[in-house]
């Protein structure tokens, strides 16, 4: 009796597990398919960037790999007049100064948030928001008349004061969550130990919310590199970022996908760098406001 | 700090009213402390409205209290982490109440403990120290090595706060507020995150830690048991109010309002309205009435208060139970019938529910392990005059 049971139940298992294994399969294949889906365009663009200038409108796969169009772009910018390596280091100076001008005034912003209500601070914290939702074409065009007048047109000022409605925001938002989940008698223990309130904040509050200060720098930069609209309208040359100057290429006589191909794939390489250093930080950081014990 | 430790004594009740505070010395004052708290588009809350305490150095005064009446808010402002809405708070005679948490010289047990993560517990400790810039780095050592000693937390000093138990970081929060030998020791439900067993065991090292150190302490609780065990005197806050003051027996043998009486004492005071009559009764039904303490006014709408452990349950006819029955329900010698709805033998007593002719309030009272009753059985309760406690129908406050 409890021996046929148990082999029945020993079946019923095996049978469960052959279930369950399929199931995996079927997601993976799954998964896949979706991944070359995903991928595609950057296939593409990676099979664009290394094609000769000569055979750019063949249909066919086979060709002869060539780096030249990197080292158009890399190089030799003068021959095709677009200084790319001048709108990459601007848009690494533009980007990190962005980032870095919200973290010094949004991280205290985001303390002060979620430790203590003011007179108007849900109106504030409001207003920071919509900048996130407001379309930035709304306010694109009295921007580009005061930036005429004010001189910030095209200059790096001008460009990391105008990402602040990119970064700030985001970097505010998040952070203000983070701070909340702290416990306050973590600071209000340090200030019995002995430390001022400034103290309390930078060295007690700051440093155990390393993680998602990581993880909001890096969105942050990505959403700060990745902008187009503002350099579009508010830059011409001096300040111009990847993500217009890559454009560049395709005016002229003959659109040069090659060539935006090849830039468009130089200028992940930032964010991809940062995103690998950060990976650490980042997955604790992502997780931690998520599962609270 | 470095003598031995004299020999522990442990109190598990409420302690005899002679035993006298380690020493004398005004330690620490309210006076009038007040905390309105004022957030915009909210009714304001008045937190704390105006209360006095004062303790003796080495006291340790439990301020109990049901959760929300402001304990934990009282502790901030005593502590400097709460501005002062009015009133004075005085350390060793001098107002604080302008002064900085971090020149209070007041250590605190948070609730939650509040140990900084990313640190060790040696590193726990030594942190008001080494912010401070107090002694040298050997001495803070020294120092935090001594204390943990003490606590007897030495074998954690090099783990980290998230792999301890909850009974061991309500230690190490202990030690840490500790060691700085604080003029004011302030702990916030120092037992409410600790599972039973722990509650045991940590409640009588908290007890010999604080005799051994003497400082002057208040704990903070809304747990009877905790505050009646721990402390030297008791005071019973509800609603921002001090309600009375004094010995865990003043508390419990003559409380000062209905409140005070219902929420110290478990099982539960009965509290049942009723009329003063002559001749010292308190009559709650037709026939059933209860003998009254002295000095409460004829005629006067009462609430008559009698403990579970005050009344005495005989079965009907039994000797000791009283003869001379004058009718349903009332007797010559105090004795009322009453009719069990409950009972409930537990290993040490046992509690009967009973009901009693007209009274729409159960009557709980304390039984003898032996006894054993059933739904619908008839008894006597007696109830001692020196143990009943009459308090004012309409404000509660207690007439004797
Ligand atoms: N920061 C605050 N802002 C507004 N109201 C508060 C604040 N802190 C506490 N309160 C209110 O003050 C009252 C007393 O709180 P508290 O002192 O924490 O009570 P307890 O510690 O006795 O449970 C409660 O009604 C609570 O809601
Ligand atoms: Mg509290």
């Amino acid at each position: 009796m409890t021996e046929v049971r148990k082999g029945r139940t020993a079946k019923r298992a095996a049978s469960r597990a052959v279930k369950r294994r399929a199931l995996a399969i079927a997601a993976d294949g799954a998964l896949i398919l979706y991944f070359l889906f995903a991928l595609f365009p950057v296939v593409w663009m990676v099979i664009l960037s290394l094609k000769p200038a000569n055979e750019l409108f063949s249909t066919y796969f086979s060709f002869t790999p060539t780096l030249d169009s990197y080292r158009t772009v890399l190089g030799a910018g003068e021959d095709e007049g677009v200084p790319f390596v001048r709108f990459f280091v601007n848009s690494l100076v533009v980007s990190l100064g962005a980032v870095g001008l919200s973290l010094v005034i949004g991280l205290p912003a985001a303390y002060a948030a979620a430790r203590w209500r003011f007179r108007g601070s849900e109106n504030l914290m409001f207003t920071l928001l919509s900048f996130r939702f407001a379309p930035e074409l709304t306010v694109i065009i009295p921007l580009f008349v005061l930036y005429q007048q004010l001189g910030l047109f095209d200059t790096y000022v001008g460009m990391i004061w105008v990402l602040q409605l990119v970064t700030l925001p985001l970097i505010v938002w998040i952070m203000r969550s983070y701070f909340a989940d702290l416990s306050p008698e973590l600071e209000q223990a340090a200030l019995l130990d002995g430390y001022t309130r400034k103290q309390a904040f930078f060295r007690v509050a700051l440093p155990l919310v390393k993680p998602g200060i990581a993880a909001v720098s890096l969105l942050a930069f990505i959403f700060a590199w990745n902008n187009f609209v503002f350099p579009l309208i508010l830059t011409s040359s001096e300040a111009q970022t990847v993500t217009v100057g890559a454009l560049s290429f395709l005016g002229g006589d003959r659109p040069k996908y090659n060539l935006t191909a090849a830039a468009a794939l130089v200028s992940v390489i930032p964010p991809l760098l940062l995103a690998l250093t950060i990976q650490r930080y980042l997955v604790r950081g992502l997780s931690f406001g998520a599962v609270k014990s | 700090m470095t003598e031995p430790a004299p020999a522990r004594r442990i109190f598990a009740g409420p302690r005899s009213p002679a035993d006298p505070p380690a020493s004398a010395g005004q330690a620490l004052a309210l006076r009038a402390l007040r905390k309105t708290y004022v957030s915009r588009g909210r009714p304001p809350v008045e937190a704390v409205r105006g209360i006095d305490i004062e303790l003796r150095s080495g006291e340790l005064l439990g301020l109990l209290g049901p959760s929300g009446c402001g304990k934990s808010t009282t502790l901030r402002m005593i502590a400097g982490l709460e501005s002062v809405t009015g009133g004075d708070i005085l350390v060793g005679g001098d107002s604080v109440v302008s002064l900085p948490a971090r020149e209070r010289n007041i250590g605190v047990a948070f609730e939650n403990y509040a140990l900084y993560p990313p640190l060790t517990v040696a590193e726990n400790l030594g942190f008001g120290l080494a912010a401070r810039r107090l002694h040298g780095a050997g001495e803070r050592a020294r120092r935090v090595a001594d204390m943990a000693e003490r606590i007897g937390i030495t074998d954690l000093l090099a783990a980290r706060p998230a792999g301890l138990s909850s009974g061991q970081k309500q230690r190490v929060a202990l030690a840490r507020a500790l060691i700085r030998e604080p003029d004011v020791l302030l702990l916030d439900e120092p037992l409410s995150h600790l599972d039973a067993a722990q509650r045991d065991t940590t409640r009588r090292e908290l007890k010999r830690i604080q005799r051994d150190l003497g400082h002057t302490t208040i704990l903070v609780t809304h747990d009877q048991e905790e505050a009646l065990s721990l402390s030297d005197r008791i005071a019973v806050m509800r609603d921002g109010v001090i309600q009375q003051v004094g010995t865990a027996y003043e508390i419990y043998d003559a409380p000062a309002n209905v409140f005070v009486a219902d929420f110290v004492g478990e099982p539960a005071i009965n509290l049942l309205p009723g009329v003063v009559a002559a001749g010292g009764w308190v009559r709650l039904a037709g026939a059933v009435r209860f003998p009254c303490p002295a000095g409460a006014p004829v005629g006067r709408r009462v609430v008559l208060g009698i403990r579970p452990e005050d009344l005495r349950l005989t079965r009907e006819g039994e000797p000791g139970a009283g003869t001379g029955d004058t009718g349903p329900g009332g007797a010559e010698d105090g004795a009322v019938r009453a009719t069990v709805s409950a009972h409930e033998p537990l290993l040490e007593s046992g509690i009967a529910t009973l009901t009693l002719d007209g009274v729409t309030e159960p009557l709980v009272v304390e039984t003898g392990p032996e006894i054993r009753l059933d739904r619908g059985d008839t008894v006597r309760v007696t109830a001692d005059p020196q143990h009943t406690h009459v308090f004012d129908a309409e404000t509660g406050d207690a007439l004797t």
